[in-house]
């Protein structure tokens, strides 16, 4: 195991947070704006994720090859990611309202368009 | 770190990128829909299976799903 | 302020950004080698203590169920909000009754039509088992709910909005919604009422590997699989209701 590959997945998850945030300043259309976001966002679970990893221990479930007690990656973390996931869903689901009904309201969704006040 | 941890890592570094830097909405959505499946498959890797799962419902159906209603309501014609 | 000078100024602030969060990595443990002592802990006692082979769960419907009672209501709130956020919209479009019949709605035939609804039992079944397993294998009320949610919006793809309205009647689910997450709070409060701890597992715990066995983690993780599965097909009810108003709305 050669050293640059210890910080690797790091630097993948600080990637994903700045090249989402890079797209967040540029966007013009506020569908890609939410899609940005939530690169932004997968990069959170990919950062707990790649913290929790154990390279000797397996799955936090245990079974007949892994009785209970055997050596195991993180399960509190999974604990975090995994509701975080579908609760952030809902959350993107609420920005893609607000998407349709500024669309219906202002007829764009270019938000350097959208003035404030301005009909 | 096993080579296919590695090879998930950068597809998802490229995927990433690839979904910020699409311009026509209806490409990024296909690129993040990918994105998300081999979000999932890392996370298979990693041995969070719980958040693998959790990944393929919302991130490859739900999302994409309504970020493809909210395209075709808020198609500018332009 | 223009787009190039906007992503001077802002790839000038990531770089040193990426710099800084890469020297904080440096703090980190290495990749691949952490093992906190909170974790190893409950590998040791959860499985003892609670009946349980799969920790996740157990963290999530016990050990730190408070948290998840937050993330459920963040749920319930946002599903909350985009109905509203659609109500005022949708109040204009019901006068003239139920959206009009698509005309995919009797173009389709055969394979196009049976198959996603085919697969809308499959995949409901598939979440049932994952949420009703949480305890067991990978898999509990988050998860299962997000699968079961997403199933019934197969019956959309495979015959169309009207009788995807028809199956999943919005006012059934929205109250089922509110149960499950009533159901959660309503166990957190019992086991403060009995035992003076907020959320305590209060249930026997059965039989490790058991379907029903984990004690409260089982009805907790059910009551979240209502909530999350009713949630999902709430919401991808009211979106996918959006594309057959495109005539009434736009006027």
């Amino acid at each position: 195991m050669s050293g640059w590959t210890l910080y690797f997945p790091y630097a993948v998850a600080f990637w994903l947070f700045v090249i989402g945030c890079f797209g967040i300043t540029q966007s013009r259309n506020l569908i890609h704006t939410i899609l940005c976001i939530a690169v932004v966002q997968s990069s959170t679970y990919m950062l707990l994720l790649s913290i929790d990893f154990h390279a000797q221990a397996g799955a936090p479930i245990f079974g007949s090859t892994n009785p209970p007690g055997s050596a195991s990656v993180d399960p509190i973390l999974h604990a975090l990611t995994l509701t975080d996931i579908v609760v952030g869903a809902t959350v993107t689901a609420l920005l893609l309202a607000l998407t349709i009904q500024i669309y219906r309201r202002r007829g764009t969704i270019d938000p350097q368009r959208l003035r404030p006040m301005s009909e | 770190m096993s080579l296919l941890q590695i090879i998930l890592y950068v597809l998802v570094a490229v995927l990433g990128a690839a979904v910020v830097f699409s311009k026509r909405p209806i490409n990024q959505l296909f690129i993040y829909t990918t994105f998300g499946m081999m979000l999932a498959l890392l996370f298979f890797v990693l041995h969070a299976p719980d958040v693998g799962l959790s990944e393929i419902a919302v991130g490859t159906f739900a999302v994409p799903l309504m970020v493809l209603v909210t395209l075709m309501k808020t198609d500018t014609k332009t | 302020m223009s787009h190039r000078i906007r992503a001077i100024v802002y790839v000038a602030s990531a770089i040193v950004t990426f710099a800084t969060l890469m020297y904080a990595a440096m703090g980190l443990p290495k990749f691949g080698t952490f093992s906190g002592a909170y974790s190893a802990m409950l590998l040791q006692i959860s499985t003892l203590e609670r009946h349980v082979y799969n920790v996740p769960t157990a963290v999530n419907f016990d050990y730190r169920g408070f948290d998840t009672l937050g993330e459920e209501f963040i749920f319930f709130t946002s599903v909350a909000g985009v109905l509203f956020i659609f109500s005022a919209v949708r109040g204009k479009a019901e006068k003239h009754g139920e959206p009009m019949e698509h005309e995919g709605d009797r173009r389709q035939s055969g394979a196009i039509r049976w198959f996603p609804t085919g697969l809308t039992a499959f995949i409901a079944a598939l979440g049932m088992d994952l949420g009703a397993h949480g305890q067991l294998t990978p898999g509990g009320g988050f998860q299962g709910g997000a699968i079961f949610g997403s199933a019934i919006a197969c019956i959309y793809l495979g015959v169309g909005i009207h009788a995807f309205i028809r199956t999943a009647k919005k006012e059934t689910f929205d109250m089922l919604e509110a149960l499950g997450a009533f159901a959660f709070g309503a166990l957190g409060v019992a086991a403060m009422w009995i035992t003076g701890a907020f959320l305590r597992n209060i249930m026997p715990l059965g039989q490790t590997g058991a379907t029903v066995s984990g004690g409260t983690i089982y009805f907790l993780s059910c009551a979240v699989f209502v909530e999350i599965a009713c949630g999902f097909t709430v919401l991808l009810l009211v979106f996918l209701k959006q594309t057959g108003q495109t005539q009434e709305g736009e006027q």
